[in-house]
């Protein structure tokens, strides 16, 4: 975790707003296609099952593996990035 | 059907008593809680693992955790004790734990390598339900030290009551010496905690629990220094006192339906576990901060006793335990499943392959079984055939008796020969005589008879023997020379080996056949692929040989001195290198095929140069001029129109921003990009200046306009400079100064840029013409 992602940062820089799960660092198109399948088109859907899991990181990122079957780094990005947004904003 | 068993509230309550704090249970959070919840099992069930070992090496443990049989537990101290001892697995924490996961073990059906201890305890306390404490203790006690207590201390072996009052003494002095060095470092008590949890909800692990502290009071007097080691046992009172209240709210909480007397039940247990915990142990040294009410008294210590399992459940809360235990089995059947199904998986994965070699073994059985029918069928068959056509005369009886042994003895000949053993197939009529008289005279009287019958069945069909005579003389009964059997016998080695040697043999064909033809399709792909290269070269060819005669007429066009002609080995020559022009010969020559026959720009003539003759490719197209039109550049700066004075320009500049009109026509423009491309125009044009910080194209704009604020209006100045009055793509550039707070009414995003823009390349490409044409203009303009 030396850098975080554009991604990382543009997310974290201001409020998620109506912004769509893709905007999540770690989420992707496919994975986003996965989540939007599921029910989680927005990223503050993701924020609230986020915020439901206690921000718990094993909870959060298993959850986000077996949803969408992100890999490790995906989950970690993802968890990471809401977690500091969650820090800055809530 | 176990995620439906189990409810949202029952899935709480499981995990924290596992240890953790979950959040709410719904439909979204529900799997990640119930793997969770998996997980935490497997990670308990793999320290009773790790614990076992430890144990067996006579070190004293206790984990308290029991996977999961806590029905009860007290919730806070689950959590800390979660926290805290997980991470400390080894070390110090396993040698304290191990007695109660040991006997958790077998009471859960784990233990399939369940201690001597468990297993001596388990037997004794069915056989002893209702059973004095002390009774208990001592006999427990007994039975269970051998291995290690023992041996630490063999004078415990005398009585057994001795044995407790020992286990006090030692435990006091432990408890003197720890008062001595203890700290009151809270965090560390956790694994008391844990083993008086266990105590707690399984009325069964008191007995250890308390041997763990005896042992752990040894520990404590090893490592006297080790703060770490030692419980502060106010603390620890506290701790459970707590674990007692909290243990009741939730047992109400989370059984609704157990009543009153179960609710009482597990009071008592509590209080039990408190009193057991440290029944011997002097109150003052526990209770002067416990602030459990006094209604817990010492006899029930006594009465209570609750160290084993069995007596456990006398006590009535059998009821409560079997119904606290239910969705704990439900939860417990999902996972066996769970695991079941990822054994299923992995036999799956093995179906396949034991499929495969199932089915090779069935066709390798086949097989050999064919070859045997084949073989006995045929034999059989025959042998049949000859005593149905024989039997129809009784007084043939001897001749058909004849006739098999003939038959027999031929194919078995034959049979010989086949597979190797005799070298004639054949039998001559001599030996056959020989044979018969060996088996009986009345075989060799009838031998004449037999071969006459063979003869003169043989005519109409197939009796299995053939006769043969000497070629060319007739056949008949006295020039009979040799016997054969048409249907050879062999022997069941004989026939595998044949069998084997046909299929090797058969395969060896195919395989044979399958390579030539595979050869045969690398071969043609090879040509195939060698011939489009070839096209390929030649099409090249013939672009190249175009080019140096289109280059040669235009050269010739300038230069009238030269042929408007081209010799063709001249071509040749200058298109192909020497090394390899004896390989590129059949691409040449193709290539000038082709150009005779399909260019119509090219002539072919003949030529006299040199006194010699040449074929000559003469090049008759006219040059067009619309070529070169096409190739002019776009975009690109053309000069100026005027020099800039006091006239036609402000002195001045008024403000950091401009307006430049007739950069382009959006009518003409095509493409995507053309925008950024009079982006770079401009700035490549103002490359000296360095305070451009922001360009807008007005794409939409019939005078094409385009916008540029600059850092300061004495930037703007010289951008004026610059582009007023230029030619640019055959347009009058134009350039006026525009109010900054239009600008920003117009452009809100210039607001904040401040960062100067610089071209993207150094080519300077729409300066090159300029460069070229107007060297000069350009350095003036900016001047």
């Amino acid at each position: 975790m030396s850098s975080t992602s554009q991604k990382h940062r543009d997310f974290v820089a201001e409020p998620m707003g109506e912004k769509p799960v893709q905007c999540l660092a770690g989420i992707g198109e496919t994975l986003g296609h996965r989540l939007e399948e599921k029910g989680f088109d927005k990223a503050y859907v993701v924020l609230g099952q986020f915020l439901v899991l206690k921000k718990d990181e094993e909870l959060f990122k298993d959850w986000l593996k077996d949803t969408c079957s992100a890999n490790a780094k995906q989950s970690r990005d993802c968890f990471g990035c809401l977690k500091e947004w969650c820090d800055a904003f809530l | 059907m176990a995620t439906a068993q189990l409810t949202d509230e029952e899935l709480f309550s499981e995990l924290k008593r596992s240890g953790m704090m979950p959040g709410p249970v719904t439909d979204s959070t529900r799997p990640v809680y119930l793997k969770k919840l998996k997980k935490l099992r497997e990670e308990q069930r793999l320290r009773h693992g790790k614990v076992r070992v430890v144990m067996n090496n006579n070190t004293v443990a206790a984990p308290s955790e029991s996977e999961g049989i806590l029905k009860s537990g007290g919730d806070v101290t689950h959590k800390r004790y979660s926290r805290q001892s997980l991470p400390r697995e080894s070390g110090k924490q396993s040698p304290i734990l191990g007695f109660s996961s040991d006997e958790s073990d077998a009471d859960a059906g784990l233990g399939a390598h369940g201690s001597r201890r468990g297993r001596g305890n388990t037997p004794q306390s069915e056989r002893k339900p209702v059973q004095q404490r002390g009774t208990a203790d001592g006999d427990t006690d007994r039975r269970k030290v051998p291995g290690w207590w023992e041996m630490r201390r063999p004078q415990g072996d005398s009585e057994d009551d001795d044995d407790d009052d020992d286990e006090e003494e030692e435990e006091e002095a432990a408890m003197e010496e720890a008062s001595k060095c203890r700290t009151m470092n809270g965090s560390r008590h956790s694994y008391y905690r844990d083993y008086s949890d266990t105590d707690e909800e399984l009325g069964k692990d008191e007995q250890p629990s308390r041997r763990n502290r005896r042992g752990s009071s040894k520990q404590a007097r090893d490592h006297c220094m080790d703060r770490n080691d030692l419980p502060s046992w106010p603390g620890w009172s506290r701790e459970v006192a707590d674990v007692s209240h909290r243990h009741r709210g939730a047992a109400r909480k989370s059984h609704t339906a157990a009543d009153s007397d179960g609710a009482g039940n597990l009071k008592r247990k509590s209080n039990n576990h408190l009193e057991s915990s440290y029944n011997k142990d002097p109150p003052r040294v526990y209770f002067p901060s416990n602030s459990l009410p006094p209604r817990m008294p010492q006899s029930n210590h006594t009465a209570a006793s609750n160290h084993n399992y069995s007596h456990y459940q006398y006590q009535g809360s059998k009821r409560q335990l079997n119904k606290v235990s239910e969705p704990e089995e439900a939860l417990l059947q999902q996972f066996k499943r769970e695991e079941v199904s990822t054994a299923g998986g992995f036999s799956a994965h093995y179906l396949s392959m034991f499929l495969l070699t199932a089915a090779c073994l069935f066709f390798l059985l086949l097989g050999l079984t064919y070859l045997r029918m084949r073989g006995t069928s045929l034999t059989g068959e025959e042998n049949l055939r000859s005593p149905e056509d024989l039997n129809v005369d009784q007084s043939t009886i001897v001749l058909m008796n004849t006739l098999q042994k003939l038959h027999e003895k031929l194919s078995k000949t034959a049979g010989d020969y086949i597979c190797g053993d005799t070298d004639r197939r054949n039998v001559s009529v001599q030996e056959a005589s020989q044979y018969l008289k060996t088996l009986g005279k009345e075989y060799e009287d009838e031998f004449n008879n037999t071969v006459a019958w063979i003869l003169q069945h043989s005519a109409t069909r197939d009796v299995g023997i053939k006769c043969s005579s000497d070629p060319g003389s007739i056949l008949n009964i006295t020039s009979v020379k040799y016997l054969e059997s048409t249907l050879p016998r062999m022997s069941f080695m004989c026939r595998i080996r044949r069998a084997v040697i046909t299929v090797a043999h058969r395969s060896s064909i195919f395989l044979i056949g399958v390579g030539v033809l595979f050869g045969v399709l690398r071969y043609m792909k090879y040509r195939w692929a060698k011939e489009e290269e070839e096209t390929k070269q030649m099409y090249d060819m013939v672009v190249k040989i175009i080019d140096v005669l289109k280059s040669h007429n235009e050269a010739c066009q300038e230069n009238k001195d030269l042929e408007p002609y081209t010799p063709i080995p001249h071509v040749r020559d200058s298109l192909i290198l020497p090394q390899d022009r004896k390989k590129m010969k059949k691409v040449w020559d193709r290539a000038v095929e082709f150009l005779d026959a399909n260019e119509s720009r090219v002539r072919t003539e003949t030529q006299k140069i040199g006194g010699a003759d040449f074929q000559v490719w003469k090049w008759i197209q006219p040059s067009s001029t619309c070529d070169k039109i096409s190739v002019m550049p776009s975009k690109v700066w053309q000069g100026q129109a005027f020099h800039l004075d006091r006239r036609n320009s402000p002195p001045n500049s008024l403000t950091p921003c401009l307006k430049i009109r007739n950069m382009f026509d959006p009518v003409m423009e095509i493409g995507d990009h053309w925008d950024l491309a009079i982006q770079e125009a401009i700035l490549e044009k103002c490359s000296d200046n360095e305070g451009i910080v922001h360009i807008a194209v007005d794409k939409n704009s019939r005078e094409g306009c385009v916008y540029v604020k600059c850092l300061s209006p004495e930037f703007a100045g010289k951008a004026f400079k610059a582009l007023h009055g230029s030619w640019f793509d055959g347009k009058l550039v134009t350039v006026k100064y525009l109010r900054l707070d239009r600008y920003h009414h117009r452009f809100p995003q210039a607001f904040t840029c401040n960062t100067p823009l610089k071209p993207s390349n150094t080519h300077m490409n729409s300066l090159s013409h300029l460069n070229l044409r107007t060297g000069a203009s350009n350095s003036q303009s900016c001047s």
